[in-house]
């Protein structure tokens, strides 16, 4: 009951908190490749965190905003619709797979919240409710441009989700299962056996539908500031609108995931084996933590010693120096206690937990890449037509999807 | 009453009246929305069968897919009150509609009632994809094969129907 | 009695491959542009298809009676008879197509469509299986709908695919639903197997019984049983006509087939050519009230019918109540009758309908008085009133024609099962019918026409389909020996 627990709530915790990072991920990229600093300003006792506090910053003004109702809006499904786009974006981590499951003395256990069957076709299942949070807003709303949002979105994602659907069968048909499990544990750990390399074409098209499936530009349609204003959420306002913006970003991490662990090995550590894990553990943690402890006192010193030519006359003006001589002071203990102690011997559970924190972490990696990639995309190109958003999904992706699953199924039948 | 009893009267307490909801709303967008809870209740009285593919894709394709082409539609046509007005009917037709559908529904529910379901126990591997899979490309393949000509005909019939011009120039 | 798996079913299964294979080649012949141009193409692509599919359908009615698709579908000499049924009557169709002014300008999905009927016909036919029979169904269905619906450009042709689709809906709806009762009863899908339960397992369960009404709503609005017909006449009104003319016989005969097979199969037991009623389900007084009511209502209404199409639309209900006559009598004789008379139905309707094409083409109107004056009408006209003459006879089941030979075997069936109430109220309901059949019939010839230029049927082609056709009703009105032979080695079910 507790691991089940733990299994819901901590992944859910974490992807709670890279939303935030995300925002300000996404504020950062746009600003550096756009050529401008982004933000800088907010901070707390003079900490700013490159920007970080922004979205602090944000989560407070959204809540103290005024909640608007529009006053012909059909108000249940006004209210309904953020609430299906969140509750919705969150359900779908349940079956995803955090790390390698654990050899416990009462069995394995497998570190995902739902160890379910059909995990695959249950993602798309869920994400394919996720339109009806944008309609319903769209309809609700009682706005023309809303409406034209809400229709956009749904045309768009019933399109795109044959395509994103069957750009996966590949790789099911290669680990011949459907379980997430199952299709990272296949991969294994050698790149080169990564989907990546086995399914590039599954990989590119996988990754161009679920761009459009999360209504990320260039498949922005849905909110199109030149043409709806701002589209579905244009009547939304405080935290309804907060919860629409969220789910965008965990929306995102959805996608991220599911590109790791399908096409990337999900947890799997490049080269690195669960088992050479383990037997390593100890040595991994000693050196992990060494390595932490150097890299703390790099960054605590660069940050410590830094002029600031802030004009400032708060405390924003000693930010270096609140930051930097903690991460000092934390990467000198840590490496003295390391020395004084010696490499420590960890039982099996300790060993099991070190490779399960360092899959958890390439993981998180491979997730936060695809979410850059996102945000670079989204800052790159250009919006499509709708007319080129259709004709991309049904005449060019998928009859590629089709190939490609066409190709690996003999493929798959030969070899 | 054990937790099984108990999600089952949840999900059996929501389909039902979703689905009424789908008989009495005024408005289409409305019955569209309850047939899609509707259908999610039904999923997950799958799940309590331990069907889980089967409750996978009944969210999957109805809810996630058929059901927001209608929702699509409905949307797009935005039907006025005015126009949703002239397909109702007088109140004495509603009235014997009703009652024919009150008296149907008790016949079929006491005749439901009175049967003996001859039934076998469920085969190993259950609800498992595999098994289905394997079950369709062996005895089954014939009408998996016959629903497939029928969905591509159907599909070219609805494009067919679609286009504005049928004749050649 | 064997069950095949699906490797050596596939043998068996020839005929209608190469049916799915025409559909998808005339749907790629359609892509390149020059070849879409060629209108020609597609007709020739689906006769040879259907031409290839009778050819195979002989080669394969060699082979040994047998069930096939793990139990699936049943392939004996009633499933043979309707594959050679449905390439009939696809071919006759495609030529009316060809010849009739409304279709005249199709693309090549019409062609494709109608193969696709034509695939959906011997599939039901065959059907051992209610998943199958439901798909089946539904094949031919859909397909209907979206021929029906062909002239979307003109009212009538939407508003009648509107009303098939919503009437078809609700029975296919009903139907499942009916299904599904059944299995829940009997635990299994393969008809043979409900039969051998309701052997072992006597008792009297109400939900079998209103499955079993419900299933018949289904089967009953394939083939417009009272009360499942309304949507007929606007249907066959609304409907490209020589649409009408194949939905009225090739998919009518294909829910008779699957209406009998499964009554014969599934509940009742053969005692040597006589198949006796499972105990609690009167299903011979059931079928026989349905066939009254059918071929009554059909009669009656059709007395004041001035539009062509709903005119034959009832003619087509009437007949389809002296169709479901065997399904009451439940007996071998019965089995030939009805194959006999689906024989005979093929030749005179589809006659009677490449007459009113003609007429169509001729007046561009649907409505009866255009065959005001057609035997004066030059020697076409004569041409064509001599020969709808002979079919409104044979309709009515008057000698010397084929009509009255079916009609004599179906009664005859009757009979046999000591049904004498229904025999008689069935040849009191021909003599109605021979009140509107003979209204045509006097039309022609003792009234003036509108104007008097002769009558408008070019070519060579065309008219020799109608004489031909009009030949047939006689010469199988006369010997009828060859047919009965046909009859006699089709009306075997294996079960």
């Amino acid at each position: 009951m507790t691991a089940t627990l733990l299994k819901i709530f901590v992944p859910f915790g974490v992807i709670m908190q890279i939303v935030p990072v995300l925002i300000w991920l996404e504020r950062k990229g746009a600003a550096y490749i756009q050529d401008r600093r982004g933000p800088n300003r907010a901070s707390i006792a003079g900490v700013r965190l490159g920007g970080l506090i922004h979205s602090l910053a944000d989560v407070v003004k959204l809540i103290f905003k005024e909640d608007i109702w529009p006053t012909q809006a059909n108000r249940l499904i006004y209210a309904l619709a953020p609430f299906i786009a969140m509750s919705v974006a969150c359900v779908t981590f349940a079956v995803i797979p955090w790390a390698a499951p654990l050899n416990l003395s009462s069995g394995t256990m497998s570190l995902q919240a739902l160890d379910f069957n059909t995990g695959i076709l249950f993602i798309f299942a869920i994400a394919s409710i996720g339109v009806y949070g944008i309609m319903m807003a769209g309809w609700g709303s009682n706005n023309k441009f809303s409406l034209l949002g809400g229709l956009r979105a749904s045309a768009q994602m019933v399109s795109y989700e044959l395509t994103l659907s069957l750009s996966v069968v590949g790789v099911l048909m290669l680990a011949g299962s459907v379980e997430l499990g199952s299709i990272v544990a296949d991969q294994g750990s050698e790149v080169w056996t990564w989907n990546l390399v086995r399914q590039p074409l599954g990989f590119i098209l996988f990754v161009v539908a679920a761009f459009a499936e999360t209504n990320r530009t260039p498949f922005d349609l849905a909110e199109a500031e030149a043409e709806l204003v701002a589209g579905y959420h244009t009547e939304y306002s405080s935290l309804k609108f907060a919860l629409f913006f969220m789910a965008e970003y965990v929306n995102m991490i959805i996608a991220s995931a599911l590109m790791a662990t399908l096409f990337l090995g999900g947890w799997q550590v490049p080269f690195a084996g669960t088992e050479f894990l383990r037997d390593h553990a100890s040595n991994i943690f000693y050196y992990g933590l060494l390595a932490f402890g150097l890299f703390s006192i790099l960054v605590g010193g660069f940050l410590a010693l830094r002029r600031t030519k802030v004009p400032w006359k708060d405390a924003r003006r000693f930010e270096g120096k609140i930051l930097g001589i903690p991460a000092l002071v934390v990467g000198i203990g840590l490496i003295f206690w390391q020395f004084t102690q010696g490499p420590v011997v960890l039982g099996t559970l300790g060993s099991q937990a070190t490779a399960a924190i360092l899959q958890f972490s390439v993981f998180l990696g491979k997730i936060l890449f695809f979410c850059w990639v996102f945000i670079w995309v989204r800052w790159t190109l250009p919006r499509f037509r709708y007319d080129q958003l259709m004709a991309l999904g049904w005449k060019v992706m998928l009859p590629l999807a089709l190939i490609n699953l066409v190709v690996t199924a003999v493929a798959v039948l030969i070899l | 009453m054990s937790g099984f009893d108990i999600l089952f009267f949840v999900f059996a307490g929501f389909a039902l009246v979703s689905a009424m909801g789908v008989v009495v709303s005024p408005n289409p967008v409305y019955s569209a929305l309850s047939l899609v809870l509707t259908l999610f209740s039904v999923a997950g009285l799958f799940l309590l069968l331990q069907a889980e593919f089967l409750a996978v894709v009944q969210v999957l394709t109805y809810a996630g897919a058929i059901l927001v082409l209608f929702v699509f539609i409905i949307m797009l046509l935005n039907l006025s009150d005015f126009e949703l007005m002239e397909v109702r009917m007088g109140n004495l037709g509603k009235a014997l509609l009703t009652l024919a559908a009150v008296v149907a529904f008790i016949t079929l529910a006491f005749v439901v009632h009175l049967t003996r379901i001859t039934g076998d126990p469920a085969v190993e591997g259950f609800g498992d994809i595999s098994t289905l899979g394997r079950e369709i490309f062996t005895h089954y393949v014939i009408p998996f094969e016959i629903a497939g000509v029928l969905l591509t005909v159907s599909l070219i019939g609805a494009v067919m129907l679609a286009k504005k011009n049928l004749t050649k120039e | 009695m064997e069950i095949l798996n699906n490797q050596d079913s596939l043998w068996y299964f020839l005929p209608e491959s190469v049916l799915i294979l025409t559909f998808v080649v005339i749907l790629l012949f359609d892509l390149p542009e020059n070849w879409s141009k060629n209108r020609l193409l597609a007709p020739i692509v689906a006769t040879i298809g259907t031409v290839l599919f009778l050819a195979l359908s002989f080669y394969t009615q060699q082979f040994p009676e047998a069930i096939t698709f793990h139990g699936m579908i049943i392939n004996d000499a009633f499933t043979d008879f309707f594959r050679l049924f449905a390439g009939l009557t696809a071919l006759i169709t495609i030529f009316l197509s060809l010849k009739s002014k409304e279709v005249a300008q199709v693309r090549a999905e019409y062609w494709a469509l109608l193969v696709g009927i034509t695939l959906g016909i011997p599939m039901l036919a065959a059907s051992n299986n209610l998943l199958m029979i439901y798909l089946a169904l539904e094949l031919i269905s859909i397909l209907s709908y979206i021929l029906v619906g062909y002239l979307h450009n003109t009212k009538t042709s939407s508003e009648a695919a509107v009303k098939y689709v919503l009437y078809g809906a609700t029975a296919s709806g009903v139907m499942i639903y009916g299904l599904s009762l059944i299995f829940g009863v009997t635990g299994t899908l393969n008809a043979i197997e409900i039969r051998q339960f309701l052997i072992s397992n006597p008792a009297e369960q109400l939900a079998l019984f209103i499955g079993l009404l419900m299933t018949l709503a289904g089967f009953g609005y394939k083939i417009s049983m009272v009360p499942f017909h309304m949507w007929a006449p606007d249907v066959y009104q609304g409907a490209p006509t020589p649409v009408t003319a194949f939905l009225s016989v090739g998919p009518k005969a294909a829910g008779f087939a699957i209406l009998l097979r499964f009554i014969y199969t599934a509940l009742t037991q053969d005692q040597g050519g006589v198949y006796v009623p499972l105990k609690y389900i009167d299903i011979s007084t059931l079928m026989a009230v349905f066939a009254l009511a059918t071929m009554t209502l059909g009669n009656f209404v059709a007395l004041q019918q001035t539009n062509i199409k709903r005119f034959l639309a009832y003619s087509s209900i009437a007949h389809a109540g002296y169709m479901l006559m065997a399904a009451a009598a439940l007996n071998t004789e019965a089995l030939r009758g009805v194959i006999f008379y689906m024989i005979s139905y093929l030749i005179m309707n589809m006659g009677a309908f490449a007459v009113a094409i003609a007429v169509i083409n001729d007046s561009g109107s649907e409505e009866l008085s255009a065959f005001k004056g057609l035997g004066n009408r030059g020697r076409k006209g004569a041409l064509a009133a001599v020969a709808m003459t002979l079919f409104m006879v044979s309709l009515t089941g008057l000698p010397p024609t084929v009509g009255f030979v079916g009609k004599f075997y179906l009664f005859s069936a009757v009979i046999e099962a000591k049904i004498y109430w229904l025999a008689v109220l069935g040849v009191l309901n021909s003599v109605v019918s021979l009140y509107y059949y003979a209204k045509i019939i006097k039309y022609m010839y003792f009234e003036e026409a509108k104007e008097q230029k002769p009558f408008a049927l070019t070519g060579f082609s065309f008219p020799s389909l109608i004489v031909g056709l009009a030949a047939a009703t006689v010469f199988f009105g006369i010997f009828w020996n060859a047919l009965s032979y046909l009859t006699e080695i089709s009306a075997h079910l294996l079960m």
